[in-house]
């Protein structure tokens, strides 16, 4: 029992949900877009569920992605959806603390709890900078990702 | 090995960047396996000369690409009329609200007019890192060093030192081949030259029994040798070191005069001036004037210094050495040799024939240089596995030129629409006539009504008013045609050379399109093969020509030196070169077959001429089967060569030589005394 019980508690925290509240400024509407959802790893690939403020989920695997949403998923090429590609790649990278797979992409400064992400020449006409705000367990805490365009997305974790 | 242009070809080539790559790959897809590669980058990195190759990142290239966006990705629609201006913001807009997705709104071409430019379908990433194949991740450098050959080791001892510590990775440079191939050529020259040394030497010996002469020998070839070498060096700075090997076989060669002066014992007995062995000698050394005409470095080479050489040591063996008071030692055997059997002389003539006559429709001639080379299996190996897993197998090396970058721009793009699967750098670059079609287009595209419709209806769909005033600008629409300079091309990271008046820059393309896009005026193949390829077919007429003129030459002093006897002594020749074509039939004859097979054909004619000496019959022949074992020997020992060339030259005396042995033995002789 006390067996089963360990490995309960080993596999919630190695497949842990990570629950967070992303706030998405879109400065062409000069609005804010707040959402709620949740977070996971299978087989390294990234499964984002929204739950507001509609339920929709976002599977990203290593050549396609997928959106669930009232028991009909859709499949999409990341050609179709390259944006969709990098920002699945950087956020996976960032929560996985894998910065070694941004280093092409970004000049990475960390500062105490905080790590800058410097958008290279090859990002800028998407994104300036990226900010992650680290607790004391080194467990990213926040993630704010300021855009060429002036949007600004905010991406707070919050278990 | 190359000549004129070629040669300036070549070393144009390799001041491009798919020369200097070089390519390192981790094996394997794991998160541990990119650690390592990145591992691997930033010590490489570390280095002076090695540094990684990042266009995507370079900042005035991207500038460039922002400001002339329009001008150099294709349009969605053909004009603005095919668009409905509301109905596709309200699209971006119900994108922006309800989309899961992030939607990114690009201010500059808030429409999606712009085709946007994907990453080609072969390329492969994962993680942010490129892959190659299925092997792992790949990391893509380039390596900045000089190109003489002391700066090369430094850099391949540097890099194989930082990777010998990295297990499960592959790496590769086009520069490896020539640090390890010059190691092994080196390596094998050497064992070749004390090998034919040491043989040589045993040999000499053992036929003089005399350690006062084959001091003397010693001595005469040693300094024919050195003269040989002063005199080629100083015509040609860069001496191969075929030449080099060949200087060493070559003294088998004149070891013959010595041979013939001294089995016929004029170094003991005052018998005056020996006419056969001049008349040897002389041949041979027109022949090889004749042949130093090709004009091919290599052919050059070693024909300066075989007549440099000849002529020495024939001057110490006719005329220093009958002043040594050399003791002559009698032959073994004062018996004539007797055959078990003898072919008549017209017989072999007739087989002779029949063999060279076959041989014009069967013998196969091979003009790729690089199979003269050292065969480095496992490099050759290794850049293969690259080169198929970025699909760039087969895929041949070009020089695009220009009078202007304008041109060269142009010029890259003609090929790019030619073959569309090729790699042509800088084809990204906007060409003057894409400007002035793309600008016309523009015009015609009306983007001031879109404009107008964008200030109008961004309020009343949900967007920010004005927000859109500076979608479709000016700077996008209209930016002036780029003032390219060389080095706002190179500092794009594309390489630009100016060189006598010209621009020039390379492209990579497929197998098939080689033929036409080559017979454009302003291309040419940077192919090392094709580049030497071109030479040795422009020397071809050449080595028709003068080594008719040798055959002719041959036969004419062999008719007035053996008058009547002629046919016996012209089976020295042909049968030897009837031998060699027939070994054509089943291996591709190269350049250094056929020279060696001229070279067997002016040894050969000494034979022809010294078998013509019926009274000295006895000591002709020992004197024959002496030098025959000494140019074995010399010329032999190269098929134990690794480098084909060496190899070519060691296999056509091989055979000659035993053609030549096989007819001193077995030819029957007229008007010979027993």
């Amino acid at each position: 029992m006390r067996y089963l019980l360990f490995i309960s508690i080993l596999y919630s925290a190695v497949f842990a949900d990570i629950h967070f509240k992303e706030t998405r400024y879109m400065a062409a509407l000069n609005l804010d877009r707040p959402m709620l959802g949740s977070l996971k790893f299978q087989d390294d690939n990234m499964i984002i569920t929204y739950t507001k403020p509609t339920l929709e989920t976002i599977s990203y695997y290593d050549d396609k992605l997928t959106i669930t949403n009232d028991d009909n998923t859709k499949e999409y090429s990341f050609e179709e959806y390259p944006q969709a590609q990098y920002m699945g790649l950087i956020l996976k990278a960032i929560l996985q603390n894998n910065y070694t797979s941004l280093d092409e992409f970004f000049e990475i400064k960390k500062e105490n709890k905080q790590v800058i992400l410097d958008a290279k020449a090859s990002l800028y006409s998407t994104i300036t900078y990226i900010t992650i705000d680290k607790d004391d367990k080194n467990n990213v805490t926040k993630i704010i990702i300021d855009m060429s365009n002036k949007d600004l997305i905010t991406i707070e974790i919050i278990n | 090995m190359l000549t004129g242009e070629d040669k300036k070809f070549y070393q144009l080539s390799e001041k491009f960047s798919y020369v200097k790559t070089f390519l390192v790959s981790v094996e394997g897809f794991e998160k541990k396996d990119l650690k390592r590669l990145k591992k691997i980058k930033k010590e490489l990195s570390k280095h002076p000369e090695i540094t990684i190759n990042n266009q995507i990142n370079n900042k005035q290239f991207q500038q460039f690409k922002k400001t002339y966006n329009l001008y150099l990705n294709d349009l969605n629609y053909e004009s603005s009329d095919q668009l409905n201006t509301k109905k596709e913001l309200e699209k971006i807009y119900k994108k922006m609200v309800a989309s899961p997705f992030y939607f990114n709104l690009n201010l500059n071409d808030p429409l999606g007019i712009i085709k946007k430019d994907g990453i080609p379908k072969d390329i492969k990433f994962k993680n942010g890192n490129l892959l190659l194949g299925d092997y792992g991740y790949l990391a893509i450098f380039s390596i900045e060093s000089k190109t003489d050959e002391k700066s090369r080791i430094k850099i391949y001892n540097d890099i194989h030192t930082i990777l010998a510590k990295y297990d499960n990775i592959k790496f590769f440079s086009s520069i490896f081949f020539y640090v390890e191939n010059s190691k092994e050529i080196q390596a094998d020259v050497k064992k070749i030259i004390m090998a034919s040394m040491v043989l040589l030497g045993i040999l000499y010996l053992v036929f003089l029994r005399n350690i006062y002469l084959f001091v003397n020998i010693a001595v005469t070839l040693v300094t024919s040798v050195i003269i040989g070498q002063i005199v080629v060096t100083y015509i040609f700075p860069q001496t191969s070191v075929i030449a080099l090997v060949f200087s060493t076989a070559i003294t088998s060669v004149s070891i013959d005069y010595m041979f013939h002066h001294y089995l016929h014992n004029y170094y003991n007995k005052k018998l005056g001036f020996n006419k056969a062995v001049f008349y040897g000698f002389l041949t041979t050394v027109t022949a090889f004037i004749l042949i130093s005409f090709i004009n091919f470095p290599l052919i050059e080479q070693i024909s300066i210094f075989t007549i440099v050489s000849l002529i020495v040591a024939y001057v110490h063996f006719a005329f220093v050495y009958p002043h040594l008071k050399i003791k002559h030692k009698e032959p073994y055997s004062k018996e004539n040799y007797k055959s078990p059997f003898t072919v008549k002389g017209y017989k072999i003539l007739v087989f002779s024939i029949i063999i060279v006559v076959i041989s014009l429709f069967y013998t196969k001639f091979d003009f790729n240089i690089k199979n003269l080379d050292y065969q480095n299996k496992d490099l050759i190996s290794t850049e293969k596995f690259f080169k198929s897993n970025l699909n760039q197998d087969e895929k041949a090396s070009i020089l695009i030129t220009g009078s202007s970058c304008d041109e060269v721009i142009a010029h890259a793009k003609i090929i790019k629409s030619m073959d569309k699967h090729s790699t042509v750098p800088i084809s990204s670059l906007l060409s003057q006539k894409e400007y002035i079609n793309k600008l016309q287009k523009i015009k015609e595209f009306n983007f001031i009504k879109l404009k107008d419709e964008l200030n109008l209806l961004d309020s009343n769909i949900g967007f920010k008013n004005d927000y859109f005033k500076n979608s479709y600008d000016d700077k996008l629409l209209y930016p002036p045609y780029p003032k390219y300079t060389p080095k706002m091309i190179q500092d794009f990271g594309f390489d630009l050379v100016y060189y006598e008046n010209k621009y020039i820059t390379y492209a990579m393309i497929s197998p098939n399109k080689i033929d036409e896009i080559l017979a454009l005026e302003f291309t040419r193949s940077a192919q090392s093969k094709v580049l030497f390829e071109n030479s040795l077919k422009k020397v071809y007429n050449e080595l028709v020509l003068f080594g008719g003129l040798t055959l002719l030459l041959i036969i004419s002093i062999l008719t007035m030196v053996t008058k009547k006897r002629f046919l016996q002594a012209f089976t020295y020749i042909l049968f030897p070169a009837s031998l060699i074509l027939c070994y054509g039939w089943f291996i591709p004859l190269n350049i250094m077959h056929i020279f060696m097979a001229f070279v067997i054909m002016a040894i050969g004619i000494d034979y022809g001429i010294y078998m013509n000496e019926p009274t000295l019959s006895h000591n002709t022949t020992l004197a024959i089967i002496f030098s025959l074992i000494s140019t074995f020997a010399g010329f032999g020992v190269l098929v134990i060569s690794g480098i084909n060339s060496l190899f070519s030259i060691g296999i056509t005396a091989v055979i000659g030589v035993a053609g030549i042995l096989f007819l001193l033995l077995f030819q029957k002789r007229t008007n010979h005394k027993t």
